[in-house]
């Protein structure tokens, strides 16, 4: 994934990106195991 | 505020209050490690000018001769704004303040320095590799929270009265509630973010502490070009169940209960999927942070925070789809808030878990189950942010205890029914900062 984004990561970093990640993904699963209407759009410029 | 009103009088001069201002903070910050930066000359120049006008009779702000200081992620012209971060500091001068700043100095509040944070915003903490830990004024053994943390904790230690922050998942609120102090996160998008460095653009918010409700409300009406001094009905109080009561301590439940107790009609209300909440907000706010920081993690990532440099770059590889189903899911629960704000006027929950924990703490105890203690110190302030409510985190203080913050959640554009309920709370003495008796 790394070469994809153009990040040459220090073997030293691994092990923290990937915690982060797994706790991210975690995170992730729990909102994908929500079922939200197919029509309800996203709100990515929020107005409350 | 009192000083304002001193200036203002000609009871106090303007010269006088930042000379003390500048030796409280000669005096403390150097264990506290509140601030980046004091302008000292910059500070004393303007309160001569302050008092210059006064004596020729032209007329003054309202915020004369208020000291004030700025997350050091709002720009100062001619200061390079590092955001908490050492790689900033090849960067260019801010050319123009933000414009905060610059509305607080158009009413005369005088500008003493930049204030300590996480590294670009990512943290509940303020232990900064760079610049250092902000402690926390009731105990020095202890962090401050973040990542407003120096904003939160020179208020709390006295050394200036108002204080700028900005709040993207409770980053006024935790510092507020560990510091003991007033913090204020309003309605998404009601301040302008002019000037100052963004973290997550569609979660960041401005915000601001104070050591009184009246201090904060002026600041505020300053700051929105608002008048909230009318009396405005908050007559239906609710406690969130739930989520906010699962993964708090006694203490936090106390400071709650406290606060509902003397309240009459405090009904139980429930706002679902708030945990779900929480957890969209954080990817939300990884894949933005992670996208506005890979370019510069491609070219300088060794001089970050290590802490920030694997959270950003993890951001930066989440897949789009969960951005994209976070922010569809943020639309249904906007709307369930809508649905529970027509029953609701103002509602109550604990700012944070628990009291602040010690410097290097890495887990908290609740409920006889560990928990990380710094991703936790936000559960409560997030789903809240995340779809950008306004909050008033009140300040109490349980006997013996250390602060906590509870937050009054209103509807969107509900800051003066806060502000109101906040007043009344504080005038029935529920709440408000202590005086630190090593500050006093």
């Amino acid at each position: 994934m790394a070469p994809l984004l153009e990040l040459s990561l220090d073997p030293a970093y691994h092990a923290g990106v990937i915690a982060n990640l797994r706790v991210l993904l975690a995170h992730a699963a729990i909102v994908n195991g929500f079922e939200v209407a197919f029509d309800l759009a996203p709100a990515p410029e929020f107005t409350p | 505020m009192e000083i304002a009103k001193d200036v203002l009088s000609g009871a106090r001069n303007a010269t006088e209050t930042m000379r003390d201002t500048l030796h409280r903070i000669t005096q403390h910050d150097a264990e506290l490690k509140c601030f980046r930066d004091v302008f000292q000359q910059g500070a004393l120049d303007a309160a001569a000018s302050l008092d210059k006008r006064r004596k020729t009779g032209q007329k003054l702000g309202r915020l004369a001769g208020v000291p004030f200081a700025v997350k050091d992620l709002y720009d100062v012209a001619g200061l390079v704004t590092l955001a908490g971060a050492a790689s900033r500091r090849s960067e260019p001068p801010a050319q123009v303040d933000a414009a905060l700043v610059r509305a607080l100095k158009a009413e005369d509040a005088v500008l003493v320095g930049t204030l300590n944070m996480d590294e670009f915003a990512y943290g509940f903490s303020t232990e900064n590799q760079h610049f250092g830990t902000t402690r926390n004024p009731h105990d020095l053994a202890r962090i401050a929270g973040g990542s407003s943390g120096g904003s939160a904790a020179a208020v709390a230690a006295g050394l200036v009265p108002l204080a700028l922050g900005s709040d993207t998942n409770g980053s006024v609120r935790v510092p507020a509630s560990l510091c003991g102090v007033y913090g204020l996160k309003p309605t998404y998008g009601r301040l302008s973010l002019e000037g100052v460095m963004p973290f997550v653009p569609s979660l960041d918010h401005a915000g601001l502490f104070a050591g009184t409700v009246e201090d904060l409300r002026l600041a505020w009406d300053v700051l929105a070009g608002t008048e909230t001094d009318g009396p405005v009905a908050a007559a239906r109080l609710g406690t969130l169940q739930g989520w906010f009561r699962e993964t708090a301590t006694a203490e936090a439940l106390a400071a709650v209960d406290g606060v509902a107790e003397a309240l009459d009609a405090v009904r139980p209300a429930l706002l679902p999927e708030a945990g779900r909440a929480r957890s969209a907000a954080f990817c939300i706010t990884a894949a933005e942070a992670g996208a506005l920081h890979l370019d510069r993690l491609r070219r300088q990532a060794s001089e970050y925070d290590i802490a920030t440099r694997d959270r950003l770059i993890a951001g930066a590889m989440l897949p789009a789809q969960v951005l994209v189903q976070s922010q569809r899911f943020r639309r249904w629960f906007r709307n369930a808030a809508s649905i529970l704000f027509d029953e609701f006027d103002v509602l109550l929950a604990p700012a944070t878990p628990c009291t602040a924990p010690e410097i290097g703490q890495n887990d908290i105890t609740i409920g006889g189950k560990s928990i990380p203690v710094r991703a936790n110190l936000g559960i409560f302030t997030q789903p809240l942010s995340f779809i950008g409510l306004p909050v008033i985190t009140i300040p109490v203080f349980l006997p013996g205890a250390l602060p906590l913050g509870v937050q009054l959640i209103g509807p969107p554009g509900g800051e003066a029914m806060l502000f109101q309920l906040a007043q009344q709370l504080e005038q029935m003495g529920l709440c408000g900062p202590q005086p630190i008796e090593r500050y006093a």
